[in-house]
């Protein structure tokens, strides 16, 4: 049997396992717009830090990263680093996020911002740039994972083809099974992809000489040894992708979606074992090893970001097969999500918010299902325009970058009372402007556009707050005080003695 | 006392990861081997390895107890 024929078998087999689980999770499913965003607020320990993981990572872990760590080396050990931070952000970040959704219903992040600041407008911003950020990044994950479908096929999985699997299929299920099928499916996935890249460390390890494994690669590659230095640029990967961990608006929702508090904090002490240890460390193992002479065969710089199927390509079709298959689960969990949060920003935050308030919860979720229709038909005509290949692929790779420049105005209802709409607003227009001036014309020093974007975003956040005052300091201040009660309880304790002793 | 201690060891959970970029400073970088680690991955892991237990602490000490607080504000809540 030919490897095309083995890899559409296992490729079918795989998405008949897909529609069959999300089949099964929309069974569950209510006509509400938190059922079908946020899973009803009611993701379990396992589902939950499955599709958190999954839903990062994708299909640039286990072709991208694992490249990037063949060329670079021990320079890209980064990832290792800050994908350990997930962790303590799902405590400083996802709890507060988590807590404040619950207390006030928000499905997104730009309903957080409105309550707030009390500004509609920020609402609107918030989600723009959500938006802007991860809808091109959506789109690219849907052309990407078409084409690496059809190069780790050699060409017997035409590129329309892979626009179907990755964006109609993902699109139908999305629409059918909403956030519970996705998460469902993303624990399924993310099980697999993990798996899939354990086994393959393993081998790669095995293969390169265990326990000298690296040791061996001090005469043949001894630059990937060491560390080549240029902190700027991992500064750059690195802030945007630890922040992003947060931030994306996908990522946001998911810990709106928790269960309780209880399943979020399981999930904090699950993340640096899937993120790090097994995820990051993983790619490390394999990309760096890779480098062992005859380990790869036809292996070079240039199709490094292709090293798993390589490694296959001597063995027997099924192993191709299922590699392309976690390929697939890996990019099918990030689109899902995207797609899923791409919809509920333009629908809960533009079309409900701006012009048509007088909705039912059940017609909210039919908006909800049409608006992911609309953008799987939008994917699929945009992914046969020359743009999907051409200007919208910068705009992606900025994605983390452009969300990055949310991060002080967060810091508004999640940390700092003293934070003012007019400096929340200010920041996002100064960091976004840094990111688009920086990019267009190059930056002069050797922070990179996102980094710089973030720095004076923050600055002007800071700056323009203190310059200012909000008409809801009050509401604010009760806002907050609340926050210290149930993180620092003792501490409200002592205030209420103090001021007992006063009185 | 409790939000000092957990100043503390978030600060110390950052400083730990700053650490972890030293060898693009070329420090701790040199080509020998920590076990069957080059010194800066070893380097790496290593501070991982205390971070990862940071993270187990702060589980215990901040993050269930408030898991249980919320839960029980939200089910008092619910009563009402």
């Amino acid at each position: 049997m030919s490897q095309a024929t083995v890899t559409i078998i296992v490729l079918t087999v795989f998405l008949l396992i897909l529609l069959f689980i999300s089949n099964r999770a929309s069974k569950a499913n209510i006509d509400t717009p938190d059922d079908f965003f946020l899973a009803d607020r009611g993701l379990g320990t396992i589902v939950l830090a499955m599709t958190t993981g999954a839903t990062y990572f994708s299909t640039w872990t286990l072709l991208g990263s694992i490249g990037n760590y063949y060329r670079d080396g021990v320079w890209f050990v980064a990832f290792a680093a800050w994908a350990i931070v997930h962790a303590l952000f799902i405590w400083l970040f996802g709890s507060r996020i988590w807590y404040l959704g619950r207390k006030y219903n928000f499905v997104t992040p730009g309903d957080m911002m409105e309550k707030y600041y009390n500004s509609p407008f920020l609402k609107l911003l918030f989600s723009v740039v959500g938006m802007v950020g991860l809808i091109p990044y959506m789109l690219i994950q849907v052309t990407g994972g078409a084409f690496s479908l059809n190069s780790l096929t050699n060409g017997a999985i035409p590129y329309w083809v892979g626009i179907f699997i990755m964006g109609v299929f993902v699109g139908i299920i999305v629409t059918m099974s909403g956030g519970r099928g996705a998460a469902w499916s993303d624990t399924f996935m993310g099980i697999f992809f993990g798996s899939l890249l354990l086994m393959i460390t393993g081998i790669f390890i095995t293969k390169a000489g265990g326990y000298s494994a690296f040791i061996n690669l001090k005469t043949v590659a001894p630059e990937v040894l060491t560390n080549k230095g240029n902190f700027w640029g991992i500064i750059e990967v690195a802030s945007g992708l630890v922040l992003g961990f947060w931030i994306m608006p996908h990522m946001w929702q998911k810990f709106y979606s928790a269960k309780s508090p209880l399943t979020l904090a399981k999930t904090s002490i699950f993340t640096p074992f899937w993120n790090s240890w097994l995820m990051a460390l993983g790619a490390l193992f394999i990309g760096i090893l890779a480098n062992t002479p005859g380990l790869v065969p036809g292996l070079t710089e240039e199709n490094s970001d292709t090293i798993i199927p390589l490694f296959f390509s001597n063995w027997h079709p099924v192993f191709g097969a299922i590699v392309v298959a976690g390929v697939i689960a890996a990019g099918i969990s990030t689109i899902n999500s995207a797609m899923l949060t791409s919809a509920s920003l333009l629908v809960n935050d533009i079309y409900i918010r701006f012009f048509k308030r007088d909705v039912s919860e059940r017609e909210a979720t039919i908006i909800g299902k049409i608006t992911v229709l609309i953008m799987t038909l939008i994917v699929v005509i945009v992914a046969f325009l020359p743009a999907a290949q051409g200007f919208l692929v910068p705009v992606a790779n900025l994605g983390y970058g452009i969300v990055m420049q949310l991060v002080p105005a967060a810091l508004g209802p999640l940390y700092w009372k003293r934070g003012t709409v007019k400096g929340a607003i200010s920041s996002i227009i100064v960091g976004v402007t840094t990111l688009i001036t920086l990019n267009l014309f190059g930056s002069p020093w050797a922070l990179g556009p996102g980094t710089t974007g973030l720095i004076l975003g923050t600055l002007t956040f800071i700056v323009v707050s203190l310059l200012t005052a909000d008409k809801n300091q009050g509401f604010k201040e009760e806002f907050h005080r609340e926050l210290i009660e149930i993180y620092y309880p003792e501490e409200t304790a002592t205030q209420t003695k103090i001021d007992v002793i006063k009185v | 006392m409790k939000r000092k201690f957990h100043a503390v060891l978030i600060s110390i959970f950052f400083f730990l990861y700053a650490l972890t970029f030293l060898p693009y400073f070329d420090i701790l970088n040199d080509l020998t081997f920590i076990g069957p680690f080059p010194q800066p991955l070893a380097w790496v892991l290593f501070l991982n390895l205390i971070n990862t237990v940071i993270i187990f602490i702060v589980y215990f000490k901040f993050f269930k107890p408030f898991a249980i607080r919320a839960e029980k504000k939200f089910k008092e809540e619910r009563r009402k």
